[in-house]
């Protein structure tokens, strides 16, 4: 029958579609790579593991900043059942409409079945009642992440703070394992090192099911990589000085910067109006920086690197010292100053009147006697070496350069201004002739005119002459743990001694002896250390902004200085008055490792004494940060709890407005012409930044 | 044991049996990767009666009595219920309707105790084969009916198809067309099969093509035959009316019929199914059948969503495999009913294209000697149910094992001996263990 042969055709048939499906196995399996990228896309979800930062600590290896673990509070709404919502927002203090709010959000921006952050670290007292209560919550979990603290509540502004990295940076540099959402240090030390800092990020590769829920490590974490910590930073900052500085400005504005003539170690950097480094830490970042931001007395301004003043009486003893070295003085030269310099014509004021207050160098600087430095500073610009005063004046600049003014410092944190000395271009731009006068630059000689210098750099040049003729540049980091060879040539260039040559080391010793006769006889006389004797030169800073700045640069012990110190006080008056007993304070607390307690009173009238502009000072409190002021003073913390309220830096003292209003005319005008120029300044600052 | 009880149990087809054993341990291995996660033992769970490995272990154990069973009866009792059963079975069928419970969107179950889910049309995959076996043995010494056969055979297995395609078991309802195959084999014209393909590959082009671009194409397929034929054509006549009536009637198909099946036959979710596996969307708002209810689907995942997974998951399965429980894509579920419908996947994941080739030799080398058996049989009855459950391994194991690498539209089947549930088990291994029994049996004449 010709149906027994059909077995062969089904045969044929069956195995000719098992062929097919061969086929097609081969062409998925092996033919094909798109599946397994596929799947891998689909399954395993890298989970990126943050390294903890390294610690920067001070030169007694104390840690200036930690890692804090702080506590997030998770949601997992599709968990979330039979909640006792009263009792939950009550713990957290929020409404029961606040908390059906979040819950809709995050459900909208991170689906039901995923965990989300519900709040985010979580301060002390909330994480505690929590954790009595979490197994009350279906759904909710804790979970751990590393923040930074800062233990001392000090140096936010050398230490920086750290942001979210921007679209930009993340443009710019795709190689270097940044991703959106990670934390980069925008500011101070921990943008200058953050390489150092960050460490390496690790990586686990989790298995993910088809609800975008984590089932576990995958392969038994065989492909996971580990993160590398941080190093850790060694700098020469001394938190007890770097305190009692913040402290000593506070409800001012100006700086201090003191450093270790004989490393250049920075001992001390502190600006005002200052900030709590640990405001920025914690749910309330946001708030905190925007109300910053928009602070008329700019609290995250840097002014001790960025803040550019005239000199003034400070640059007298850096005047006297190029006069030697040009040899257009010597040491014994005087000048019979009565109260007045005539040489120019216009007479100009000194504050001394009584003859002889100017009889030799010493004394000169002792009183501080303008004439004295004018005479001086046309000396070494009308000096017979010179064709003509352009270029004696270009070899003025040259020596006060070499200084450090006019230049940058190379101090180890972004951002700084390098002040202004004039070229001698610009002046003749200025002046539209090369034919020049001695007379037209005057007020240079006594650090006026267009000569400006950021705090840092007075303090560098101090550094020089209380080192005779040497210096490092002012720097923070004295060490890095396990550096690489990038880095070990950074430390190697920070730690290179530079020497200015053409000084001879004994036309330091007048200046030196000058500036100690400040301190017995002179302008700072009545400022006294116990058992310190010191070095200093007051400065009284005119500028067209409003009261004059108070400046003081000093140096200490006399024979073999240790420690160096520069303080601004803006528009405070006399130098005397404000910064020198500031900056006697740091050489005392860095010096004495105290304060003798017979100068404590003088010590917290200074520090409570509110020197702020009236004017900047009523917007500060009156206008866009209304709300952030009236936070600090109800207590109504916005800061993680560790940071106690008293040490916030800006204290508001009670004022009465109607006082404010009634303020007068001439009064207001300066202080418009104040603040705007100083805006002026700070955006061009920012524009640098 | 008795002689004669010895001699069951040597003459049994050892291949067929070794073969079954080792399908149904791949099949329990195929499970438990499904269900293995990292704190599970195996034998804690083996017992345990609460995952679905555990219940296939006992369904295995159960299956191998019914097996045990079905060896001691004897043959002839199973022979003279054949109508009966298949009684049984279109009532059971037609009782679905009224305690039907519905899983997974068809009512074609019913459950017994709560334990067991029943699903008749499985059962009667048995019933039918049996019948249509039984009717053929009856009509072999009846020479003058010899033309009716044909009918009333395509009734037999055409009611249980039916039936099923009222439950909205599309799936149980094709693999009734593999009967085909027995008929076939008894001797229906080769033509029909000729014929049936040639209609699937006109609908699967007038999907493919554009209308217009297939009217053209057969309209020159027809003018090559013309032209090729031209000498016979003008010999007779008729031929040329023939290749006319031919593409007037491919053009029909293609313009009405077509879209009819799409839009009126088949549901809209079947009608998605067999355009994504082309690659093209299906406009649901065409369909005319249950719209009420399938506008609700619209908004549903993807529709090729789950083969798409189930080809990520062989796929990247690659040449070895991930290796045992290292299956991601398994472990992440993203598989949809992996366990029964799409347990090729577990396979193909965890031992890649070289464990899939293995398990394809085994699996061939089982139907092959299926077909061996059933042909050497010298009953008429024992030959037709030999070929009738050749016709479901091989239409079930081709169609389950297509749909999870993209060859085919998904349909809800199982894989025999694979898949976990018991109904398809016991079904499988009732279907097999009867042929076996009738091989046991070849000497005698059954009617």
């Amino acid at each position: 029958m010709n149906n027994q042969r059909r077995d062969k055709v089904i045969q044929l048939i069956i195995i000719s579609l098992f062929s097919i499906t061969f086929l097609q196995l081969f062409n998925l399996q092996i033919l094909n790579k798109k599946y397994k990228v596929a799947a891998e896309t689909n399954s395993i979800f890298l989970k990126v593991i943050y390294p903890d930062r390294g610690i920067i600590y001070d030169k007694n290896k104390k840690s200036l900043l930690e890692n804090k673990v702080s506590c997030d509070l998770i949601v997992t709404p599709s968990d979330v059942k039979m909640l006792d919502t009263h009792l939950f927002c009550d713990i957290l203090h929020i409404s029961i409409q606040e908390f059906k709010k979040r819950m809709n959000d995050l459900i909208y921006k991170n689906t039901y079945v995923k965990p989300s952050v519900f709040e985010g670290v979580l301060s002390n007292e909330i994480h505690a009642q929590l954790l009595e209560n979490i197994y009350k919550f279906n759904g909710f979990s804790l979970s751990q992440r590393a923040v930074r603290f800062y233990p001392s509540n000090a140096g936010a502004h050398l230490l920086g703070y750290l942001g979210e990295v921007d679209s930009i940076y993340l443009r710019k540099n795709k190689n270097d394992g940044y991703e959106m959402g990670d934390y980069i240090g925008v500011s101070g030390l921990e943008k200058q090192y953050e390489k150092t800092l960050m460490g390496q990020k690790g990586i686990n590769r989790l298995l993910r099911d088809n609800k975008g829920r984590l089932q576990g490590k995958y392969e038994n974490g065989i492909y996971d990589t580990l993160p590398t910590s941080g190093r850790n930073i060694y700098t020469g900052v001394d938190i007890g000085v770097q305190v009692i500085a913040e402290k000593l400005l506070e409800n001012k504005i100006g700086s201090v910067v003191a450093i270790d003539p004989k490393t250049g170690l920075i001992i001390a950097l502190a600006s005002s109006p200052n900030f709590n480094p640990n405001a920025l830490i914690g749910p309330n970042r946001r708030k905190a920086f925007v109300s910053m931001l928009y602070d008329t007395s700019k609290p995250l301004y840097n002014r001790s690197i960025k803040g550019m003043y005239p000199p003034g009486s400070t640059f007298k003893p850096l005047g006297g010292l190029i006069g030697l070295a040009e040899h257009v003085i010597t040491p014994d030269w005087g000048y019979p100053c009565n109260g007045n310099y005539n040489g120019c014509g216009d007479p100009r004021n000194c504050e001394h009147k009584n003859v002889g207050h100017a009889n030799n160098l010493v004394q000169a600087i002792a009183n501080s006697c303008n004439s004295y430095f004018l005479q001086v500073f046309r000396n070494t610009l009308d000096n017979n070496k010179f064709s003509s005063v352009l270029k004696g004046y270009e070899n003025w600049a040259t020596k006060v350069r070499e200084f450090g003014l006019g230049e940058y410092t190379h101090v180890d944190i972004p951002g700084e201004n390098k002040g202004n000395i004039y070229t001698s271009s610009q002046y003749v731009q200025d002046f539209k002739t090369t034919d020049w006068s001695s007379c037209y630059l005057l007020t240079l000689g006594i650090g006026q005119d267009r000569m400006t210098m950021t705090p840092i750099q007075l303090a560098k040049m101090v550094t020089i002459i209380a080192n005779e003729g040497y210096y490092y540049d002012p720097h923070f980091v004295d060490d890095i743990q396990n550096p690489t060879p990038a880095e070990q040539q950074i430390l190697k260039n920070l730690k290179t001694k530079h020497i200015i040559h053409d000084i001879p080391k004994e036309d330091y010793y007048p200046i030196i002896e000058g500036m100690y006769e400040v301190t017995q006889t002179g302008t700072s006389s009545f400022i006294k250390i116990p058992g310190i004797q010191y070095c200093a030169k007051t400065g009284t800073a005119q500028n067209p902004h409003g009261k004059n700045h108070s400046i003081f640069i000093c140096f200490a012990p006399k024979d073999d200085p240790k420690i160096v110190v520069a303080v601004v006080v803006e528009n405070a008056g006399f130098g005397s008055t404000w910064a020198g007993p500031i900056g006697s304070f740091i050489m005392e607390k860095y010096l004495n490792d105290t304060i003798a307690t017979s100068r404590m009173a003088t010590f917290n009238d200074i520090s409570n004494k509110n020197l702020i502009p009236d004017l900047i000072y009523k917007k500060m409190i009156n206008k866009d940060n209304s709300q952030f002021y009236k936070d600090i003073q109800n207590k109504n913390t916005f800061y993680i709890s560790e940071a106690p309220i008293d040490s916030l830096k800006v204290q508001i003292p009670h004022i009465d407005i109607k006082k404010k209003v009634t303020i007068k005319k001439n009064e207001k005008t300066k202080n418009n012409s104040n603040k705007s120029t100083k805006s002026k300044l700070n955006s061009k600052g920012n524009a640098k930044k | 044991m008795t002689l004669q009880e010895k001699k069951i149990f040597f003459d049994i087809d050892k291949t067929i049996l070794f073969l079954y054993l080792c399908l149904i341990f791949i099949g329990l291995t195929a499970v438990f990767i499904v269900e293995h996660n990292a704190n599970t033992s195996f034998f804690s769970t083996l017992f345990s009666f609460n995952n679905n490995f555990s219940k296939q272990f006992y369904f295995i154990i159960f299956s191998f009595i019914i097996a045990f069973i079905i060896i001691l009866v004897e043959s002839n009792l199973i022979v003279s219920f054949a109508y009966l059963s298949y009684g049984i079975g279109l009532f059971l069928m037609i009782l679905t309707f009224v305690i039907g419970e519905n899983i997974n969107g068809s009512n074609s179950w019913i459950s017994i105790g709560g334990v067991l889910n029943l699903q008749p049309a499985e059962l009667c995959k048995v019933f039918t084969s049996l019948a249509l076996a039984k009717y053929y043995s009856s009509m072999t010494h009846n020479a003058n009916k010899k033309e009716g056969i044909k009918m009333i055979a395509l009734i037999i297995v055409f009611i249980p198809a039916i039936l099923s395609i009222l439950q909205h078991e599309l799936g149980q309802a094709i693999i009734y067309l593999s009967f085909m195959i027995a008929l076939y084999r008894e001797g229906f014209p080769a033509s029909i099969l000729i014929v049936s393909i040639c209609f699937a590959i006109l609908v699967l082009a007038s999907l493919i093509i554009e209308p217009n671009t297939l009217v053209i194409s057969l309209i020159g397929i027809a003018l090559f035959f013309f032209f090729f034929n031209l000498k016979k054509i003008k010999k007779n006549k008729k031929l040329g009316w023939i290749i006319a009536i031919i593409l007037i009637f491919s053009v029909f198909i293609q313009r009405f019929t077509v879209p009819y099946i799409f839009n009126n036959l088949l549901e809209c979710y079947q009608s998605t199914r067999i355009y994504s596996l082309i690659g093209k969307d299906y406009d649901c708002t065409q369909n005319k059948k249950r719209i009420s209810k399938d506008l609700k689907l619209v908004s549903r995942k993807p529709d090729d969503y789950n083969v798409r997974q189930s080809m990520i998951a062989v796929g990247s399965g690659g040449f070895l495999g991930k290796g045992l429980f290292k299956s991601t894509q398994t472990k992440g579920k993203y598989v949809p009913a992996q366990h029964t419908d799409f347990i090729f996947t577990s396979i193909g994941e965890a031992f890649g294209f070289l464990g899939c080739s293995i398990f394809l030799i085994i699996y061939l080398t089982f139907i092959l000697r299926l077909l061996n058996i059933a042909e050497s049989q010298r009953s008429t009855f024992a030959r037709v149910y030999g070929y009738s459950i050749v016709g479901f391994f091989f239409m079930q194991f081709a169609i389950n094992v297509n749909m999870t690498i993209g060859l085919f539209p998904v349909i809800g089947i199982t894989l025999p001996f694979i898949s976990y549930g018991g109904s398809s088990l016991f079904t499988f291994t009732i279907l097999l263990f009867i042929l076996l029994k009738f091989d046991i049996d070849k000497q005698k004449v059954f009617r």
